[in-house]
């Protein structure tokens, strides 16, 4: 009870109503979790901040823009430098002038490829030097791209008359390379702008046939969108459900796709924890960074898998592995790059060394972490941070008590009342991965004593008891709980913004839909474009 | 003064990451001209979990109702504290507070703690609040993260010469970041200092200011000046998208474009970066060595040859055989948490552990003043033309936010008066503390105005909240500067 005096009494005032009821939202009073939905077929539209191209997403508008990466490209900062949120978040995305000076020099590098580099020009300037208007025509057909929408007659002018400036000033080249420049360091570039297509009716803009179609390609690809994409948009072909199912189907078979759902798992399930995780290299002696490495790969392989072939049952059921070189021993399997079907402890993400290892300390696996991870990231709870000046050490053997498990000692040190109230939960679900250790390693002893995984799962809407981690994920598998989170993580990324008291009905619909196709991930997300409020924004009021 | 493409330049030279060694390709002789006085400069140097408070204060136990201080001039090195021994050599230079009290961090934590599902860890509020001093944004689903322009950004705005840049942040990452260009919105830092040396090289002097005969300017240097027509040109295209987007929004593409305006100056626009450098501005600068020396050197290039006169230095985490702590112990939780007395893991081997980290990094702060001590400078050196301040989110491992650890280094210009160790009596009854009053010393607000002062902004009067209440609800006002420095 080392622990007990100062913790005990900091837990009082740390724990008192911390943890909200799911779907709660601190920022936004009463979260639509449940509550403030009246009439569900009521379009009630919360907010639509505009959106900065994220680092990946401008670094992949690029590259489609442009058919390949300029050389010598400078690397902008990374987003989403703070925890808990998505990089996409939009208000933390805003210029600086580290951002304006990269963007600049980028702008300043695309343009000498589209000028220099045969290929390339080949395929993005439609004509040449002495033919009358090319000027123009290169504004046009270069422009719609770049701004994903057609130019104005007043964007053509102004462009064209940039580019006969330049042109005069030095020559035809450097004048489309200045012009690419020019376009790329534009506002309607850097950021999606929903302007909309008139004033708005009844507090609800309708967006453009294109801004639908960015939408679209920045939710399912994080890029622009493609030709086939533009074209359906100046065929005002992104309207009715049918098309706009037609092309997401479409737009979730490409590359790009998988890409994109690769790196929405990588931020939802914080995958890029486990790869910069050391190991105690007498606890764990064959941990490597590629190891580490390798264990994200895997998890990533098989989140993309389970969006694709499967359903979220089967993010925490399926056997299902990809197995590297790295993690063949730690698995006790062939390693194989083809799917295979993994031992029985190996089934579900959450047993799965880029979780385990990730949520863990440099000896031990941490129940609290595991535990705490699971309560924010797939039940969508609101944890308070740990309790002002709480020992968060990770708790040590004492030699006069005799062995010790690792839960034992998790145990004892949350043992007091006021560290309960928070604790219940987070352990209730935490000490059911004690049959894996830091790496992730399978184990039935610890420190001699034979493991205790038994829990009491407590606020997952199918609350019960189980043992072990692959009953525990039975249990997520059916839980309404953790289906209705995964749709609000998903709807906070699509949306780049925290959810509002008036995103319930719109929620609460993409839940609904969500549990009735068994939980469908890919069919989500079609479920998500083809809703009303897809194709709107709300109206900005004067003085706002 | 004609200067060179940076990327361009950067390849000529075949520069990599790493070592960079930029041979000086200026006549010095030739940009002789008449200077004015140096600027004033100001960096911060922040690390991280806070110090253990008896071993880095040289406070009189005797006195602690009073106002004291110490000359420390005349003290030798075995007088100084433990912790602030590697400073020693620096201490004509250094001005060391004692008692000052993050006071809006601790308001905040009595604001969270009334209300449900906030944040309210101390760690995450002395983040938010370093440099911010004002309420932190709540997030949903996630922590504190600042709630404001943060002190580095705001002084930038003021002091920096337009066409150059307005501030830097560099180094590392701790929990959370430092500076925000605005609430929730943090500004970025460079990690990598081959990339912030890239960034300075345009502005810094790379050629013969007057050639005898101009040449006519080469197709390259054509397009290179076109660049800033583009940037005007793209500039343009931002003042015609203000309708129907939000006021939020409309005020993020207003400074989007100020910021294209001001990069547009560095290429050659009015009164841009082609201005007058520092007389002691030297870029035959050799980068190497670790990070710390090197971002160092960097701060003092910037200094020297005006690119910026606000750098912002977060370090890098040590590891623990830089401090002779043994590996198995996690920094954090292991030593941080358990080094001050009122731990519930109180250890003295973790106080000492803690005292010894500190050491190391005042022996990394010392490394960093002196690279700003060897530059000469007017009459004295570039290290007197500058405050860096050293700070830390915490004053101690287990969260407390009372008796920060302050040093000033430099005069300013001989705004501070060095040379001195001040301490000041508790002045507020703390604004929380844990069920009980405390009483505490003057809210560090007043620092920050003290700061915006000696950088010029003397119509400055608060900086973030201008008040809070105590635990007894009376009003602390935060105006006005930190007495007692100048």
């Amino acid at each position: 009870m080392r622990t007990a005096g100062l913790v005990g009494l900091l837990c009082i005032f740390a724990c008192q109503g911390a943890i909200e009821d799911p779907g709660g939202s601190p920022g936004a009073g009463p979260g639509p979790g449940g509550r403030a939905c009246r009439d569900g077929d009521a379009v009630v539209l919360g907010s639509a901040p505009m959106r900065r191209l994220t680092a990946v997403e401008w670094s992949n508008t690029l590259r489609d823009l442009l058919g390949r990466l300029p050389p010598e490209l400078p690397s902008l900062p990374p987003d989403g430098t703070s925890p808990g949120s998505f990089e996409n978040e939009a208000l933390a995305l805003g210029p600086s002038d580290v951002h304006v000076s990269r963007w600049e020099q980028a702008a300043f590098a695309a343009g000498e490829l589209v000028a220099t580099d045969p290929t390339t020009r080949a395929a993005l300037v439609p004509c040449g030097e002495a033919e009358a208007g090319c000027a123009r025509r290169f504004v046009e057909s270069f422009g719609r791209r770049a701004l994903r929408r057609p130019l104005t007659s007043e964007e053509v002018g102004r462009y064209t008359t940039f580019f006969e400036a330049q042109r005069a000033e030095i020559d035809f080249d450097a004048a489309i390379q200045l012009t690419v420049s020019a376009f790329l360091q534009s506002p309607q570039f850097l950021y999606r702008l929903e302007l909309g297509a008139d004033a708005g009716r009844g507090g609800h803009v309708p967006l453009t046939p294109h801004e639908v179609a960015s939408r679209l390609s920045y939710l399912l690809w994080e890029s622009m969108p493609d030709d086939a994409l533009l074209a359906a948009a100046d065929a005002r072909e992104l309207q009715t459900p049918a098309q706009l199912a037609a092309q997401t189907r479409r737009m979730l078979a490409d590359p790009r796709a998988r890409a994109a759902t690769r790196d929405y798992f990588r931020q939802w399930l914080h995958l890029d924890r486990v790869a910069s995780e050391a190991k105690l290299p007498e606890v764990v002696p064959e941990w490597s960074p590629a190891v580490a490495a390798a264990a994200r790969e895997e998890s990533l392989r098989f989140a993309e898998h389970v969006f694709y072939e499967g359903s979220l049952s089967d993010l925490f059921t399926s056997r299902t592995g990809f197995v590297p070189p790295e993690l063949a021993s730690i698995y006790g399997v062939a390693p194989s790059s083809e799917a295979i079907e993994l031992p029985p402890e190996r089934a579900g993400i959450l047993t799965r060394v880029g979780f385990l290892a990730g949520e863990a300390r440099e000896a031990n696996g941490s129940p609290p972490l595991r535990g705490v991870f699971v309560l924010s990231r797939l039940l969508c709870a609101n944890i308070g941070a740990p309790p002002a000046d709480a020992d968060t050490s990770p708790p040590r053997v004492d030699e006069t008590m005799g062995p010790q498990t690792n839960r034992m000692l998790f145990e004892e040190r949350t043992s007091p009342a006021a560290c309960q109230s928070c604790h219940e939960r987070i352990d209730g679900i935490g000490f059911g991965f004690e049959n894996y250790d830091t790496a992730g390693r399978f184990r039935t002893t610890d420190n001699g004593l034979p493991v205790d995984a038994v829990g009491y799962a407590i606020g997952i809407g199918n609350d019960g008891i189980y043992d072990g981690a692959v009953e525990l994920q039975q249990l997520f598998a059916e839980s309404p709980v953790v289906h209705d989170c995964a749709v609000q993580k998903y709807f906070v990324y699509a949306h780049g913004r925290p959810t509002e008291r008036e995103d319930a009905c719109h929620l609460q619909g993409l839940q609904r839909a969500f549990r009735d196709s068994g939980g469908d991930l890919d069919e989500l997300l079609v479920h998500m474009v083809t809703r009303p409020e897809f194709l709107l924004r709300p109206e900005i009021t004067e003085g706002e | 003064m004609p200067k060179l493409d940076r990327r361009r330049f950067l390849t000529a030279l075949g520069l990599g990451a790493g070592s960079l060694y930029l041979p000086s390709v200026i006549g010095r002789g030739s940009r002789a001209a008449a200077q004015a006085a140096p600027p004033t400069r100001i960096a911060f140097f922040i690390t991280p979990h806070g110090m253990v408070p008896p071993t880095w204060q040289m406070r009189d136990p005797g006195s602690l109702a009073t106002d004291h201080e110490l000359d420390l001039r005349g003290l030798a090195e075995s007088d100084f504290s433990r912790t602030f021994q590697p400073l020693h050599s620096l201490r004509d230079k250094l001005l060391i507070l004692d008692n000052l009290t993050m006071a809006t961090s601790i308001a905040e934590s009595k604001r969270v703690r009334n209300g449900n599902g906030h944040d309210g860890n101390e760690h995450h509020l002395g983040q938010a609040h370093l440099l911010t001093s004002t309420w932190s944004v709540q997030r949903s689903g996630s922590t504190a993260i600042g709630g404001g322009r943060s002190l580095d950004l705001t002084i930038g705005d003021a002091v920096g010469v337009p066409g150059r840049f307005a501030n830097r942040i560099y180094g590392f990452r701790h929990q959370h970041p430092y500076s925000f260009a605005a609430a929730n919105e943090p500004a970025p830092r460079e990690e990598s200092p081959s990339a912030a040396f890239r960034d300075l090289m345009g502005f810094l002097p790379s050629g013969p200011s007057e050639p005898s005969e101009p040449a006519p300017p080469t197709r390259a240097e054509r397009l290179r000046a076109a660049r800033g027509s583009v940037l005007d040109f793209a500039a343009g295209e931002f003042e015609r998208t203000a309708p129907r987007l939000s006021r939020e929004d409309r005020q993020k593409l207003e400074r989007h474009r100020q910021l294209i305006r001001d990069l547009e100056l560095s290429f050659g626009g009015p009164g841009g970066g082609s201005g007058p450098v520092g007389r002691a501005c030297d870029p035959n600068v050799t980068l190497e060595g670790n990070a710390l020396r090197q971002f160092a050197r960097l701060t003092a290039l910037a200094f020297s040859c005006d690119v910026t006169r606000v750098v912002t230095y977060v370090t890098g985490h040590l590891q623990n055989a830089d401090f002779g702590a043994p590996s198995h112990l996690n920094m954090h939780q292991d030593i941080a948490h358990n080094s001050t007395s009122d731990a519930g893991g109180y250890s003295p081997t973790m106080a000492e552990h803690m005292t010894n980290y500190n050491r190391a990094y005042a022996a990394q702060f010392a490394t960093f003043l002196q690279e700003l001590d060897s530059v000469p400078e007017g009459d004295g050196t570039l290290l007197d033309h500058t405050v860096v301040v050293w700070c830390t989110e915490l004053s101690t491992g287990t969260h407390w936010r009372d008796r920060m650890p302050r040093v000033l280094a430099g005069g300013a210009g001989g705004y501070f008066r060095t040379g001195r160790y001040v301490y000041y009596a508790p002045t507020n009854v703390s604004p929380f503390s844990w069920g009980r009053p405390t009483d505490v010393g003057p809210a560090e607000s007043h620092l920050h105005v003290s700061l915006m002062h000696a950088m010029g902004m003397r119509d400055r009067d608060s900086f973030g909240l201008s008040q809070i209440e105590d635990h007894n609800g009376a009003t602390i006002s935060l105006r006005g500067p930190l007495p007692r420095l100048t």
